[in-house]
């Protein structure tokens, strides 16, 4: 698998559940160790150098993994030592809008408070690099068509990077505007997604991303 | 029926115990295999008229009661799902995933009962049938057997059982255990007939039952109480004084180190706090009586290094949810931290958890003291020592004491961590098993160097040698693990230097303070620089950045 992406910009990462995904993303966090070939991010080895690399990227993990024995507050207030970059203003107004109670436990959160917490720590110190690890499978529709699109947009506005997975294409294509297709551990296809649309065309007609997929891959993202 | 066909389990019975043999063939093969060559050596050999000296206590001890020690362990851990389960968690070990099964309480619980019961009796019969005994021991069949099988139930519904704090169910399982093994020891001391022992035993095994069949109730009721609360003050008082708003995080190392003390920091001094009242409680009864109020004392000083044995298995975990599993979870691993500082945040905590503990045990032990009229009794002994070494000897040696307790506790709680922050579940459940098993054959051992001279001689000459060697092995170790820590980069230069010197600075302390106290003949001095180098954490220590960064960066 050979994948660059350069800064600024959304892109969706796409496959079926067991395509490889998850297992890109965790390379990218260092989490796992290439047997061969490398892995650079902001050109810096992950695995050598997990602080310079982790303190600039936002990550959201498909995991509820978030220590359910603190409060919200608590949880705030200890991530916020690790990123110099940290907005309380900003932290604040995410709690605010996802509609987190400070002194509620993480234990005691759905899980899709526990989402939207995680989305606000992946945020609030303002990344250079966010990472999504199929946040629709913990979001609930309104914070993801309402908030996340708003988020992820603002942030690309910004000039800076979203990686995201999902295996809802229809999502994707609301939001990305490059789309890597996984499948089986390898790359399918990636480019830019009106690239692809166009290059696609099935009649005449400009197709759906899912159209794509079953076109390039034989199975649908989703399973039916 | 092809070959490759297996058949389908056709109940609920039948569906777990395929699964014990499925899962666990290969130690059942094993084991199978011993009793097979036991039984050879035993009784194939003598008919052929070979002589087997077996019937010595050093060989019995290695060839039957080692190994039937080992095995009655892994039934154990097979039988309870303790190779799946995590030991030190608050929610029950019986398997989640078995909750949802369309099988009833009393099938849950009873079946795996029955077989673990039958496998621990049937593995004593085997032995007690295939093996000739000692000539001069006189073993009986039944209750041995029935033992075997009511400590496996108990210790099903023990560890089954849900419960309030983390860690509570080793020490409940430990001393209910403990409990049996009393009462079948004294019934041996008094010499009691088997059918006083069947009486005994017999009725554990429906009380084993009702207590499991509770146990997977609550568990698959979703029940795990939380008792923290209770012990939260011990937490508030090192976390903020009452009324002042918490402060903000200065460092990243100072919020790994809150992150380690809210985490783990808390469970030391609550289990100490639990079990100080029970134990000074005792010196209302001691009287007067000198060697009695010393023997309590000297429980209680063991307590806190005692339980940070069994709170080190939560220490060591590197993950922030435990009940999960052993690996690290996306949240820890994606902390902007070095391995090194991960590590270093739980060196902090363990340090300020033992210092709770010991204050707990240091405002405990005066209090009952004066309480319970005992003081004047530890103030006679006081000056009685005083006379005879010195006020300052005397001042010196109880700091000492004190001080190798605290440093005693600290490196019961860091020591492990090499092998829990590897994430990974065999290494973890094999290293219980075998201190378990070690554990288990320490008595028998023990026991046979006692009563042997010549053992006790050869061990005796032989200290310097053993020494000698262990440092060699540690020397050996610690050096390993510096040139692949060099070799990583996982620590810097600096570090790795400072580090070193600090341990020979705390080796030449320890050195010079036993040179200075046991400054007699009978402890060359070469023997006290061997004792230091081994008292002094080195090689598991300055191992546990490296296992860290195999469990982080898989």
């Amino acid at each position: 698998m050979s994948l660059s992406l350069p800064r600024g910009g959304v892109y969706g990462l796409v496959g079926p559940n067991g395509a490889g995904k998850t297992t890109l993303i965790r390379h990218i966090l260092g989490l796992l160790r290439a047997e061969s070939g490398s892995v650079r991010i902001f050109g810096l080895d992950p695995v050598a150098d997990p602080v310079a690399v982790l303190s600039r990227i936002g990550y959201l993990s498909e995991e509820n993994d978030l220590p359910g024995w603190m409060r919200v507050d608590e949880l705030i207030r200890y991530s916020r030592a690790f990123y110099p970059r940290w907005d309380d203003s900003y932290a604040e107004e995410l709690r605010q809008a996802f509609a987190l109670e400070p002194a509620h436990r993480i234990k005691d959160l759905s899980r899709g408070q526990k989402a939207r917490l995680g989305l606000l720590l992946a945020l609030a110190h303002r990344p250079e690099l966010l990472v999504l690890d199929e946040p629709s499978s913990g979001l609930d529709p309104i914070v993801r068509r309402d908030i996340l699109g708003a988020v992820i947009r603002t942030i690309a506005h910004e000039g800076r990077t979203v990686l995201f997975s999902s295996h809802l294409l229809d999502e994707v294509e609301e939001v990305a505007d490059h789309v890597t297709l996984i499948s089986q551990g390898g790359i399918v296809l990636s480019g830019p997604l009106d690239d692809i649309r166009q290059s696609h065309r099935i009649e005449g007609r400009v197709p759906t991303l899912n159209e794509i997929f079953v076109t390039r891959v034989g199975t649908a993202a989703t399973p039916a | 029926m092809s070959r490759n066909s297996v058949r389908s389990p056709t109940s609920p019975a039948a569906a777990i115990g395929w699964e014990f043999r499925q899962r666990h063939r290969w130690g059942l093969i094993a084991l199978t295999g011993y009793v097979i060559i036991l039984a050879t050596i035993k009784l194939v050999l003598p008919a052929r008229g070979q002589v087997v000296t077996l019937d010595d206590a050093a060989s019995f001890a290695f060839f039957v009661v080692v190994p039937l020690a080992s095995t009655c362990m892994y039934l154990l851990a097979v039988f309870t799902y303790g190779l799946t389960g995590d030991l030190a968690a608050r929610h029950s070990m019986y398997p989640a995933r078995m909750f949802t099964l369309p099988v009833s309480t009393t099938a849950l619980a009873g079946w795996p009962m029955l077989y673990g019961s039958l496998a621990m009796a049937a593995l004593w019969l085997v032995i007690r049938l295939l093996v000739v005994w000692p000539s001069g021991f006189d073993i009986p069949w039944l209750w041995p057997a029935l033992l075997a099988a009511a400590m496996l139930s108990w210790t099903q519904a023990l560890t089954w059982m849900p419960y309030g704090l983390p860690g509570l169910r080793v020490i409940v399982t430990v001393l209910w255990l403990a409990v049996i093994d009393t009462i079948v020891l004294l019934a041996l001391h008094f010499k009691a007939r088997e059918t006083v022992m069947l009486a005994i035993l017999a009725p554990q095994m429906p009380l084993a039952y009702f207590a499991a069949r509770l146990a997977v109730a609550r568990a698959r009721q979703g029940v795990v109480p939380d008792w923290r609360g209770a012990f939260a003050w011990l937490g508030r008082i090192a976390d903020r004084p009452a009324g002042r708003r918490p402060r903000r995080l200065a460092s990243p190392a100072r919020a790994q180190a809150w992150f380690e003390w809210r985490q783990h920091g808390r469970s030391l001094p609550a289990l100490v706090g639990m079990l100080l009242p029970f134990e000074l409680a005792l010196l209302f009864a001691a009287g007067n009586a000198p060697a009695l109020v010393f023997t309590l004392l000297l429980g209680v000083l063991l307590t806190p290094p005692f339980m940070a044995a069994f709170v080190a298995a939560t220490v060591r975990t590197s993950s922030a949810n435990p009940t999960d599993s052993y690996g690290m979870t996306p949240f820890v691993a994606t902390r902007p931290l070095t391995g090194s500082a991960l590590i270093a945040a739980k060196l902090t905590m363990a340090m300020w958890s033992t210092l709770a503990a010991w204050l707990l045990v240091l405002m405990a032990i005066p209090v009952a003291l004066v309480l319970s009229d005992t003081w004047p009794v530890v103030m006679d002994r006081a000056r009685g020592a005083i006379d005879f070494m010195g006020a300052p000897r005397t001042m010196v040696l109880l700091l000492l004491i004190l001080l190798g307790c605290m440093a005693s506790t600290w490196k019961q709680l860091v020591q492990t961590l090499y092998i829990g922050l590897t994430g990974r579940d065999w290494i973890v459940k094999a290293s219980v098993f075998l201190t378990l098993a070690f554990l288990s054959v320490l008595g028998p051992v023990a026991d046979w160097i006692y009563s042997n001279n010549r053992v006790q001689d050869a061990l005796w000459d032989a200290i310097p040698g053993m020494l000698a060697v262990l440092v060699g092995v540690k020397m050996g170790a610690a050096g390993w693990v510096a040139v692949r820590l060099y070799h990583s980069r996982l620590l810097g230069d600096r570090t790795l230097v400072g580090g070193a010197a600090l341990w020979c600075v705390a080796v030449l302390a320890l050195y010079g303070v036993l040179a200075w106290f046991l400054s007699t003949p009978f402890f060359p001095r070469y023997l006290l620089v061997l004792v230091a180098i081994l008292a002094i954490p080195l090689a598991r220590l300055s191992a546990a950045p490296l296992v860290l960064a195999w469990n982080r960066h898989r």
